[in-house]
């Protein structure tokens, strides 16, 4: 091999091997993208889901609160100190869990109120660091019950912004929610950093995913 | 073969040749070597699109099972309808013989219906049954599955569970809508997800081995009787209270927080009187228009219409206007085939006898018009014992001037079929207890028929008005101008200082025209 022909080939392989590794780069940003798009997705869709099946079932609906009254009851879930207040509904007790196996309540009525025992469940939803909890008391289980703890229903969602644009607080009129969330994407370092400084980021402003629901009980 | 490789195969053919066969092996293992990476790189794609598929298809599938169990509720609600809307007259559904309400009055556990399987339940150690409908299977395209299945379970919540809710049955519907998944029976990879959206891999909810993995929701609805008496002002064809001394308010008869002695209190009144019109139904194809004048009438309540807006000021009404409204309204019952036995009555007769509940006393008016002007009077007896019933057939006009009147003491409870036209003046109907749910006019069963209403006159009307193809007009009754009850019509039209305060008990009683919603609950058991 001569000198030109090992130049000519150096030259050609580090070009090859350039273009192999900075597709190789690209490649991985990509998937990472993709993959962060997806799980961002994901926790959006399970979170609307949370409360969508939560709001739809729900009593009374307290927001931006960790207390919903009902019935002229103000029930509270005591949330931790920092943690930022989403939502608290309450709901209906539909199963007796003081015995075992629980077992399905019978409704009851009463001047046109339906109701599933004495005291409904509480529900309530905040942002405590990183994770969005999700609480659900039952007043037929002991507070130490592992039912009754607050459980993540989505980690690493500082970048989540939920915002509703209908419900008054407390509810009089309104017989239904609008909420949506929004995901910083992770495309780029620029739009991502921009996304977590501005709700109003065009970058996620691209993401939103919205809902709309029927508060089937509120009214009754 | 490139060039240098003809310059080296002239000079040296064994050596190059030798070269060539090494070359032709390292081109090999390099590209056995780039297709396993290739391989790799491609095993690496699919199996991360596969979980993200799947992981997708079994959330949208989660969604469709809510949807095929709404859809559940909602077969079972037109279950519940049919006989209600089967013959366009008001039927009471337990008098339907086959109908879902008649079995589950009738039947006992353990029984046969045609409606579906009778199961059996107790409640309070009493059984009672449950009638699973028929599982029905709607095949559909889309995200997710190709199937949605459904079964639903109905029963009558027990008399003992309702207080202050009305005479009629309130019904239980329990819904579980099944979505089979495709694929293998593997969770998503989101671990979250799985605390949501349980699905059914090896086992349904009894235990039982499943041969394909499904999602499975469950909802509990019960369904309300709607009934003649659910809105305050229901005009067919439309509104017209036509300035802002009109005043629509509520109370509640049976509670002491919104009334006194069961009458109506100023100073409890409520905020639960609809004024509600809908696109017509008897062909003229106008929608129904809802006028509360530009000076505003007090509405108490909310404004419902038909997708036509509102004319005149609203800044008087306290709840919601919507333009979503809809709601069938079936003819009045036809006399004559409500029963056969009506007994001859002379209008100058002076005192017309009560029966009970079960058997009410039936007259029909043998002048044809019901005449009570001057000083003529018709007095329904008072019963001696109890709640006397009594149903009065006027096949003609009824008209009420001078200081006529009819006079019904406390305890009576009188339904008046009135074929012609109807003038109350005078001294009016006076229903002496001031409960609403104590009269009912029904207007002509005929739909064709054109007829009109007016109620003014000094005696207070306090019941109801259920004429679908009639024009009621009011121009206050009473010396405070004040009506009670509610009103069912072709169009209504208030004037001058007229006031109608709705008996929200009448939302529990009279017939029953529909069902809706009360209660909507999710049994998905979120975090158990």
């Amino acid at each position: 091999m001569s000198i030109a022909e090992a130049i000519v080939a150096t030259a050609v392989f580090s070009f090859a091997m350039a273009a192999m590794i900075s597709a190789s780069i690209s490649l991985k940003m990509s998937f990472s993208a993709t993959d962060d798009y997806f799980l961002g997705e994901g926790d959006q869709l399970r979170v609307m889901d949370y409360f969508n099946t939560d709001l739809r079932r729900a009593l009374a609906v307290g927001l931006n609160s960790d207390t919903a009254t009902y019935k002229g009851t103000a029930y509270t879930n005591n949330v931790p100190a920092g943690a930022t207040k989403y939502l608290t509904v309450v709901i209906p007790n539909y199963k007796d869990d003081s015995t075992t196996p629980s077992t399905t309540r019978f409704p009851t009525v009463s001047s046109d109120k339906v109701s599933y025992g004495s005291t409904p469940i509480k529900v309530s939803y905040y942002l405590l660091g990183n994770s969005l909890y999700r609480v659900e008391v039952d007043p037929d289980l002991l507070a130490s019950a592992s039912r009754c703890q607050p459980k993540s229903i989505a980690d690493n969602v500082s970048d989540f912004n939920i915002t509703d644009s209908v419900v008054a607080n407390p509810l009089i009129t309104e017989t239904v929610v609008s909420i949506s969330a929004t995901f910083a994407p992770k495309f780029s370092r620029s739009n991502w950093t921009a996304a977590l400084t501005s709700s109003t980021a065009a970058a996620r402003v691209g993401t939103t995913l919205g809902s709309k629901i029927q508060l089937r009980n509120v009214f009754q | 073969m490139n060039t240098l490789d003809c310059f080296a195969t002239e000079a040296n053919p064994l050596a190059a040749e030798a070269r060539l066969h090494g070359e032709k092996g390292s081109a090999l293992v390099a590209g056995l070597v780039t297709l396993a990476v290739l391989s790799m790189l491609a095993a690496a794609t699919f199996q991360t699109v596969t979980a993200r598929f799947r992981s997708n298809y079994q959330t949208a599938s989660w969604h469709d099972a809510l949807t095929a169990a709404e859809s559940g509720v909602e077969y079972s609600m037109a279950r519940l309808r049919s006989p209600l809307t089967t013959s366009g007259v008001l039927t009471n559904p337990l008098n339907v013989p086959g109908s879902l309400q008649s079995d589950l009055a009738t039947l006992s556990p353990g029984g046969s219906s045609n409606n579906g399987t009778v199961l059996s339940d107790t409640y309070n150690g009493v059984p009672f049954p449950r009638i699973q409908l028929p599982t029905l299977t709607i095949p559909h395209l889309g995200q997710g599955s190709s199937q949605y299945i459904f079964t639903t379970t109905v029963d009558a919540v027990p008399k003992t569970n309702l207080a202050n809710s009305g005479l009629n049955t309130w019904y239980r519907l329990r819904s579980v809508g099944v979505v089979p998944l495709s694929g293998s029976a593997n969770v998503g990879i989101q671990k979250y997800d799985n605390l949501l959206r349980k699905l059914q891999f090896r086992k349904d909810s009894s235990g039982a081995p499943l041969t394909t993995p499904q999602a499975v929701r469950t909802i509990e609805v019960l369904a309300k009787p709607v009934t003649t008496g659910s809105s305050a002002l229901f005009g067919q064809t439309g509104i017209n209270l036509n300035n802002q001394n009109v005043v629509i308010n509520s109370y509640d008869s049976r509670s002491s927080l919104t009334s006194t002695n069961g009458l109506y209190d100023p100073a409890k009144a409520t905020q639960s009187a609809n004024v509600v019109t809908d696109d017509n139904l008897d062909g003229s194809g106008l929608p129904g228009v809802i006028n509360l004048s530009p000076t505003g009438a007090y509405v108490n309540g909310n404004v419902a219409t038909n997708n036509t807006p509102v004319v005149g000021s609203t800044g008087h009404v306290s709840g919601t206007v919507t333009q979503d409204f809809y709601q069938t309204l079936p003819n009045p019952p036809n006399p004559a085939t409500v029963t056969s036995s009506w007994s001859s009555f002379s209008s100058s007769s002076s005192t017309m006898p009560t029966g009970t509940q079960t058997a009410p006393m039936r007259y029909k008016i043998t002048e044809g018009d019901l005449n009570l002007t001057g000083n003529s009077t018709l007095t329904i007896a008072a019963p001696a014992s109890g709640e006397g019933y009594v149903d009065v057939w006027i096949p003609g006009d009824l008209n009420i001037s001078g200081n006529g009147g009819i006079v019904m003491p406390a305890h009576v409870h009188a339904t008046f079929y009135i074929d012609g036209n109807v003038k109350i003046s005078g001294n009016g109907i006076q229903n002496t207890s001031l409960l609403p749910v104590n009269l009912t006019l029904y207007g002509n069963h005929d739909p064709s028929v054109v007829q009109t209403m007016t109620v003014d006159g000094n005696g207070q009307f306090a019941g109801l008005i259920y004429a679908p193809s009639a024009a009621v007009s009011a121009k206050g009754g009473g010396s405070s101008g004040d009506m009670y009850g509610a009103v069912v019509a072709d169009t209504i039209f208030f004037n001058g200082g007229t006031s109608l305060h709705y008996d929200t008990a009448m939302g529990d009683n009279g017939a029953v025209i529909d069902y809706r919603v009360a209660s909507w609950y999710e049994d998905n058991t979120l975090t158990r």
